[in-house]
């Protein structure tokens, strides 16, 4: 192919058709609708779209495209105006923006009738004064004269800086501002849209490879293009085999989960292994080698195994509570060791202390714990998956029902706050009490893993779901037994771990 | 001043600092698709995270050196942390730089090095934003940082990270012996090792206490190490987890009293500690579990001197549980 290799993949790469867009149909379809009805409707008033979503989602690639489509004018918010003959540089306070925004703007290439505002970025004020910015966009919202798009990025960690706090739900309603919001980009986009940029390429990277950036790139494309950019600069980008990838949190990751194998399997030094010379025969696999009755010397060093990878304390510890119940072999071992990892979790709570305090002592002592108890544990079949922690699932989950929750309008940012059970995580419809009630008096059984969908389904199956108030009659009780016997049976395997762990308690044999 | 004697004076840190992407060591994987992009061009926007000494700032300017010759000095724009870098310098400074017209051949582009990225205010980082996106056709970003978490989310999308290790004791020891035959250095091995040692896997304090070790004693064995370094001695530190691991009390605190009374803070003393009985081969009493158990204590007495209690009775305390730990 044929390209400059001049800029950077995530421009070069651009999507510059509807097809090429890999971004979920009915987004586009709702952006589109938008776009169209922003120009449609001439009764004086404009619209203004407020559109959020994580990084790296598309949401400005999207805009550009769908305008090139119909024809409209993107005028672009740069804060550096010029102003009379004279460039102007960036003020920290809201005048340029809201000058920006009053202003009829004249078209650039001629022709196109249709312009539209485009704001990426806000000044800085607007984050320290969330009051006054609102306020004054209020009024300057009455006076616009072209449609206004807000772009912005809402998945920011630091609260200062999250549009959230800008756009509140109630503020929007007020002022007719729409909002649509995209999402992290799904898997089967993530891959289509490498494949496509990879084919652009002058070497394509293999499928492997492309495979682990798709998955390293947490559903941020531009991450994924940058990626890319990394690992295919050089004519040889595919000389090495295998899909080991020299992005370097790639490998990382596979220097993460061979640390954890290591540390679970707790391999000592075996002095039965004959030694392998030339002479020796190839030892048959009918006959293994006997594993030492007691603990000898561990293979790896804890230390060395520790700074296999950038890993961070906490994170190792949450593996390694995932997986451990599988590698022990007895209940009195296992409490150990869980009650090890509860110690470093609270050795590591105190966040004023943390600064200061060396972290490697909880990997240190999780570690040597679990390595120490997995002497003669159970090991299971070959090529064990590691299990990610359950936790950052169930995170995720809390803080996506939150921002939907926040959105409601019964919600709201006011009476949040007193919604902080765990159930947020399935409450799905929040305007149905009725519904809440179902999903918080659930039975046991049914684990929050199996996601939003999944639970509603059981519990339509439970007739659960099905009882809405008084006018719909109870089905028979009999039947409704059967199904939960039913599904208890299947889940049996599922929350053995769950039962384990909560019934650790009561054998103290400290 | 000729360049010889200014040589003399350089700190061995920038005396020694490779100026080539092949002289770097550790972190080969990394290294390596850097030296291929230095040939081919076209790097992009890229985060270098890691713990300090070990080669991020070094090997962006190497990658520097090597993609732009002898432009460097035009088309690199360096700030610092102690350079001031508000919002205001996002905007004018980098922004006149990234606006400043280099020639350069195809493929190469101008490179501003931000250095300890992650102590820049999140408004700054914000601002440089648009920065990075706007001028990408002839600028590009490279932010060295501890950790990569300080960096706001919008700037971490629009970069490659590559994340930097520890380097490995054996890393450490070749360049460090390197150094210290082209400095015709007098050492031993057990100098070396009290070097590795205190370093923990940062270069730049390796070079720096064998410079240091170097300039105040010219011979570099272990106790002259530790006398520079001023660190606890571990050989004493042995000896008293030797006295807890046979329970006497008295023999133990002893040592943990002197070095208090030699003027070590009780950060320092227990920081030492820690090491030793992770790192170093201990007498055979003493177990895997009781090992993990030490540690244990270790980081509960670390836990409340960091929390304020910096007194002599902790100490005392923690030799008492030391003694105390039994499997």
């Amino acid at each position: 192919m044929d390209y400059v290799e001049n800029d950077l993949l995530t421009n070069e790469f651009a999507p510059k058709r509807r097809d090429e867009l890999q971004i979920h149909n009915k987004k586009l379809k709702d952006l589109s609708n938008w776009l169209k009805n922003a120009f449609c409707d001439n009764n004086g008033s404009y619209g203004v779209l407020y559109l959020a979503g994580p990084t790296g989602s598309g949401k400005s690639t999207s805009v550009e495209v769908l305008c090139r489509e119909q024809g409209i004018e993107l005028i672009d918010y740069s804060p550096e105006l010029l102003h009379d003959d004279c460039l102007e540089f960036e003020k920290p306070d809201t005048s340029q923006l809201i000058r920006f925004l009053i202003r009829r703007h004249g078209s650039l290439n001629g022709g196109s009738r249709k312009k539209l505002l485009f704001i990426c970025e806000l000044p800085d004020q607007a984050y320290n004064d969330p009051e006054l910015f609102r306020e004054e966009l209020c009024d300057t919202l009455k006076h616009i004269r072209h449609p206004v798009i807000f772009c912005l990025t809402n998945n920011v960690s630091c609260w200062n800086l999250n549009p959230d706090k800008l756009f509140t739900a109630d503020y929007m309603m007020k002022n007719y501002i729409d909002s649509i919001s995209f999402n992290p980009v799904a898997d089967t986009f993530m891959k289509k849209a490498l494949s496509r940029a990879s084919q652009l390429l002058r070497t394509p990277l293999s499928e492997a490879k492309l495979h682990s950036i798709g998955e390293h790139a947490n559903g941020d494309l531009r991450i994924a293009m940058n990626m890319l950019q990394m690992n295919s600069v050089g004519p040889d980008a595919n000389r090495k085999t295998g899909n080991r990838i020299v992005f370097a949190s790639k490998a990382n990751r596979e220097d993460a989960m061979h640390m954890i194998g290591r540390i679970l399997y707790a391999k000592r030094v075996n002095p039965n292994v004959p030694k392998i010379n030339r002479f020796t025969q190839k030892r048959r696999k009918s006959a293994p080698v006997p594993e030492p009755t007691e603990r000898t010397d561990l293979e790896y060093d804890p230390t060395e195994i520790i700074t296999m990878s950038s890993m961070s304390t906490e994170k190792l510890n949450e593996f390694l509570f995932e997986n451990e119940h599988v590698f022990c072999s007895d209940i009195s071992k296992y409490r150990h060791v869980v009650d090890t990892i509860s110690y470093c979790d609270a050795l590591t709570s105190d966040w004023s202390a943390m600064r200061s305090f060396p972290d490697e002592y909880s990997a240190q002592i999780t570690v040597r714990s679990v390595m120490w108890h997995n002497f003669k544990g159970s090991r299971p079949g070959t090529m064990y998956p590691i299990a990610r922690p359950a936790i950052k699932n169930l995170e995720r989950l809390i803080t996506m029902t939150k921002n939907e929750m926040k959105r409601l309008p019964m919600i709201g940012e006011k009476h949040f706050s007193s919604l902080t059970a765990t159930y947020k995580s399935i409450i799905q419809n929040i305007i149905d009490p009725q519904r809440i009630e179902f999903f918080l008096s659930r039975p046991m059984d049914v684990s929050w893993k199996k996601g939003k969908d999944k639970i509603e389904d059981e519990l339509e199956k439970l007739c659960r779901l099905s009882y809405r108030g008084r006018k719909n009659p109870r089905k028979p009780e009999t039947n409704k037994r059967f199904v939960q016997k039913k599904k208890v049976d299947e889940e049996v395997e599922e929350e053995k771990f769950t039962i384990e762990e909560s019934s650790d308690d009561s054998f103290d044999d400290m | 001043m000729s360049k010889a004697t200014k040589n003399e004076l350089a700190p061995w840190v920038e005396k020694y600092r490779p100026q080539i992407l092949s002289d770097i060591v550790g972190n080969e994987n990394i290294v390596d698709r850097l030296k291929v992009i230095a040939k081919e061009g076209n790097v992009p926007n890229v985060i270098l995270s890691g713990p300090p000494g070990c080669g991020k700032t070094t090997s962006v300017w190497a990658l520097a050196r090597e993609l732009l010759g002898d432009k460097v000095k035009d088309a690199v724009l360096e700030l610092n942390a102690s350079d001031e870098r508000g919002i205001d310098v996002v905007r004018n400074r980098i922004k006149t730089f990234a606006q400043t017209k280099v020639t350069l051949p195809e493929g190469r582009h101008k490179i501003i090095i931000l250095d300890e990225a992650d102590s820049m205010t999140e408004g700054a980082q914000q601002a440089l934003r648009r920065t990075m996106e706007l001028y990408s056709k002839t600028t590009r970003f490279a932010l060295a940082c501890n950790q990569s978490e300080k960096i706001i989310e919008p700037i971490q999308s629009r970069c490659a990270l590559l994340r930097y290790t520890k380097l490995t004791p054996v890393e450490l020891l070749l360049r460090v012996k390197e150094v210290a035959q082209a400095e015709k250095v007098n050492y031993d091995d057990g100098g070396l090792e009290a070097i590795l040692f205190t370093a923990q896997g940062d270069m730049r304090q390796a070079l720096n206490n064998l410079q240091a070790t170097v300039n105040a004693y010219e011979l570099v064995n272990k106790e002259n190490v530790l006398k520079v370094c001023d660190e606890p001695h571990p050989d004493l530190m042995i000896k008293m987890l030797m006295y807890c691991t046979e329970k006497k009390f008295f023999e133990a605190s002893k040592i943990i009293h002197e070095f208090h009374r030699l003027g070590y803070s009780p950060d320092d003393i227990v920081s030492t500690l820690f090491r030793v009985v992770k790192t170093i081969e201990l007498s055979k009493k003493v177990t895997e579990q009781l090992r993990m158990e030490y540690i244990k204590q270790i980081a509960d007495c670390h836990m409340r001197i960091v929390q304020g209690l910096t007194s002599k009775l902790q100490l005392s305390r923690l030799v008492a549980d030391l003694c105390r730990v039994s499997i």
